[in-house]
């Protein structure tokens, strides 16, 4: 039975957010998490996407990336499963899980606070400056 | 010569850990081979012995601070190689000499427990989004000086100034609530400011006694006097993403049509679900709703209109300004652990086990709460009281919880199983019987007087308790007559952001035949529930005396 309003809410399990103790990422788990955000990919997938998104101003190799999946993999952020593509027989593809998910949405949404800080910070400088 | 790289950089593979080998060097090996053109063969063979390093230093932690790697935001977890870079720099030299004395200083901590824990231990209130030194300014605005109001008054834990803001801007709350709310949060500190309209202020808060941060939002009235018309206050759950989204036409749509769904399918009476869609249609069609942008707004304009056909308080539409989980009613290994913290810290709502002058035992229980977790609290706090004379249940606080719970306390006072009620639900069209327990050996509250105090704001769990007991003749109610909400309720995800909790069964007493929904249930002595607990000590009194 449900009671009222703001105790019955309150009577569900309240913790801090999950995701928060993953914050902030390191640039590389950033990429890797984002290349995976709108597709799955093999490891190889994932350096190019990497590549792709960053202008091919970052690279990173298979070294980096294993590190990283390796810490991805056990703290439940990605899961991988054998490809089913026959291109690429029993190839592991990567796939970002909901804690993921909601990790990478998190750790954007604190970049974007440090960007507006910092463009309001420039401005300042810039505005003294003149 | 690509055979030559090939074996060189396998060998390189080969020398890694074994449990990182067999994982990844299959991988590893092919996507070499893949970027060997485009990167080239040095750079993959420093990103390979780098790994290398790494690898072979994490493997010297222990499983368990590999473990936290991760979480931590671990030294070794900032890597990011850029191989279009040339030779190693000299800031890349001094990162590695600074990162070997970290790397040390880790281990060193690692093997002290004391140690550990300062690693494990993180600033996570500093990280608190929105979080400022200085306290965040609350608008000039009647919604602003209402939230003002209650963080004075709530904040104060004064009785008396608790009782001022309830009488004169919330009269829908009462002091108990408040003062138990109090003592279960310690107060709390005003985070930010995420809204604010004149007559709306959306905000977030933070716990005194815990870093649970809570999603606030009050409204009020805008004709004077200013009194609150929605107040909500939401703990953000295990993975809660903040998105606090503004309704366009097609999200009240979807919101008005998985509402209709919902009600049609499962609420407990058809053609009351069938009048309530009618309703919502009605204002639909007449534009009532297309204003709304704001998600607490129209869930709480909805639920009215429902309410406004139903009178039916256990129903309601609520909006999260968090996404909301796919399942909502599946619990996760955490949800669950965070639910028996929560009622650790609350002590499973268990307020007050006393006994009284005359050995009358008093127990002030503000929540049914499930006995899966509460058992052994109510056990216990049963046990203290065993030799009574007579015993004061004390639900004047109590807005509910589990039906099991309820016949697990009732058992307490019956020589043998008892025949609580007949629990209805639509949805299984099935109907389960709910009975008292074998007896408790060596009770002996079975032919004690009992006593149950009750307020306009005993609701739901604490209604069927006072019930049951009223028409087995096994207990006196003092007080007033209660809330009148007697439907249990099963919430339904309408989309990311919406939510409805369907009142989608009822108990029918064995031998009433009926319920108290809408009518609350009359308590056999009728007096102020301020004054409950002296006139039930006196009615217990005199009874003893008569012995």
């Amino acid at each position: 039975m449900l009671t009222f309003i703001r105790n019955a809410i309150y009577r569900e399990p309240n913790m801090k957010p999950e995701h928060a103790k993953f914050l902030p990422l390191s640039p590389a788990t950033l990429h890797v998490l984002l290349a995976l955000a709108s597709s799955d990919l093999h490891g190889y997938g994932i350096m190019l996407e990497v590549a792709r998104q960053s202008g091919g101003q970052y690279k990173i190799g298979p070294g980096t990336l294993y590190d990283n999946l390796k810490k991805l993999l056990s703290s439940g952020l990605v899961e991988d499963s054998a490809a089913e593509d026959s291109a690429t027989p029993s190839r592991r593809t990567y796939h970002l899980t909901a804690l993921g998910s909601s990790v990478l949405e998190a750790e954007t949404d604190r970049l974007t606070a440090v960007l507006r800080e910092a463009r309001r910070c420039l401005r300042l400088n810039e505005s003294r400056e003149v | 010569m690509s055979v030559i790289k090939r074996r060189l950089y396998e060998l390189v593979l080969r020398l890694h850990p074994v449990a990182f080998r067999s994982e990844f060097g299959r991988e590893m090996a092919l996507d070499f081979s893949d970027a060997l053109q485009s990167y080239g063969f040095s750079a993959l063979l420093r990103d390979a012995l780098l790994s290398l390093v790494r690898q072979w230093g994490v493997c010297s932690m222990s499983a368990a601070m590999e473990r936290r790697a991760v979480p931590n935001a671990c030294l070794l977890d900032g890597h990011y190689v850029m191989i279009s870079q040339g030779g190693l720099t000299l800031f890349d030299y001094l990162r590695g000499s600074t990162l070997s004395v970290l790397l040390f200083s880790v281990l060193g901590l690692g093997l002290n427990p004391a140690g550990a824990n300062m690693i494990y231990l993180r600033p996570g209130r500093e990280n608190a989004p929105g979080q400022t030194l200085a306290p965040p300014s609350i608008p000039d605005t009647p919604a602003g000086h209402a939230l003002r109001a209650w963080l004075d008054a709530f904040n104060s834990g004064d009785p008396a100034k608790i009782e001022t803001y309830v009488k004169t801007i919330d009269p829908a709350q009462t002091v108990g609530s408040e003062l138990n709310f109090r003592k279960y949060t310690g107060g709390f500190n005003l985070l930010s400011v995420t809204r604010s309209e004149p007559y709306l202020v959306k905000f977030r808060l933070q716990e005194k006694n815990s870093p649970t941060e809570v999603i606030g939002s009050l409204r009020v009235t805008a004709t004077q006097p200013v009194t609150v018309l929605s107040f909500s206050t939401s703990p953000l759950p295990p993975n809660a993403v903040v998105n606090d989204i503004e309704l366009d036409a097609a999200e009240r749509q979807r919101v008005i049509d998985g509402t209709l769904t919902n009600l049609e399918k499962y609420y407990v009476y058809p053609d009351v679900a069938h009048k309530m869609a009618q309703a919502l249609l009605a204002h639909e069609k007449s534009g009532d709703d297309q204003t709304q942008t704001d998600g607490g707004t129209f869930a709480d304009l909805l639920t009215r209109q429902m309410r406004d056909v139903s009178h039916d308080r256990h129903l309601m539409l609520i909006y999260n300004p968090f996404r909301t989980p796919e399942h909502p009613l599946a619990s996760t290994p955490q949800d669950e652990v965070a639910f028996r913290e929560h009622m650790e810290r609350n002590n499973c709502g268990l307020e007050k086990v006393e006994i009284l002058p005359r050995n009358i035992g008093y127990l002030k229980l503000n929540g049914f709460n499930d006995p899966s977790v509460c058992r052994s609290t109510v056990v216990a706090a049963m046990n203290r009281l065993r030799d009574v004379d007579a015993i004061i249940f004390d639900l004047r606080d109590n807005h509910g919880g589990s039906p099991d719970m309820v016949a697990l306390i009732c058992t307490y006072l019956f020589d043998h199983p008892t025949h609580l009620n007949d629990m209805y639900n639509r949805s299984e069209n099935a109907t389960r019987q709910s009975w008292t327990l074998p007896p408790v050996p060596g009770n002996k509250l079975v032919d004690k007087p009992a006593y149950v105090l009750t307020s306009a704001s005993t609701f739901s769990g604490g209604e069927e308790f006072s019930y049951d007991l009223k028409n087995l003749k096994r207990a006196t109610l003092v007080g007033e007559a209660t809330g009148g909400g007697a439907h249990f309720v099963i919430e339904h995800r309408i989309d990311d952001h919406f939510r409805i909790g369907v009142p989608s069964g009822r108990p029918i007493n064995p031998v009433s035949k009926t319920d108290w929904e809408g009518t609350g249930v009359t308590p056999d002595v009728k007096v102020k529930a301020g004054d409950a607990l002296e006139t039930a000590e006196k009615l217990a009194d005199n009874k003893l005396q008569k012995k």
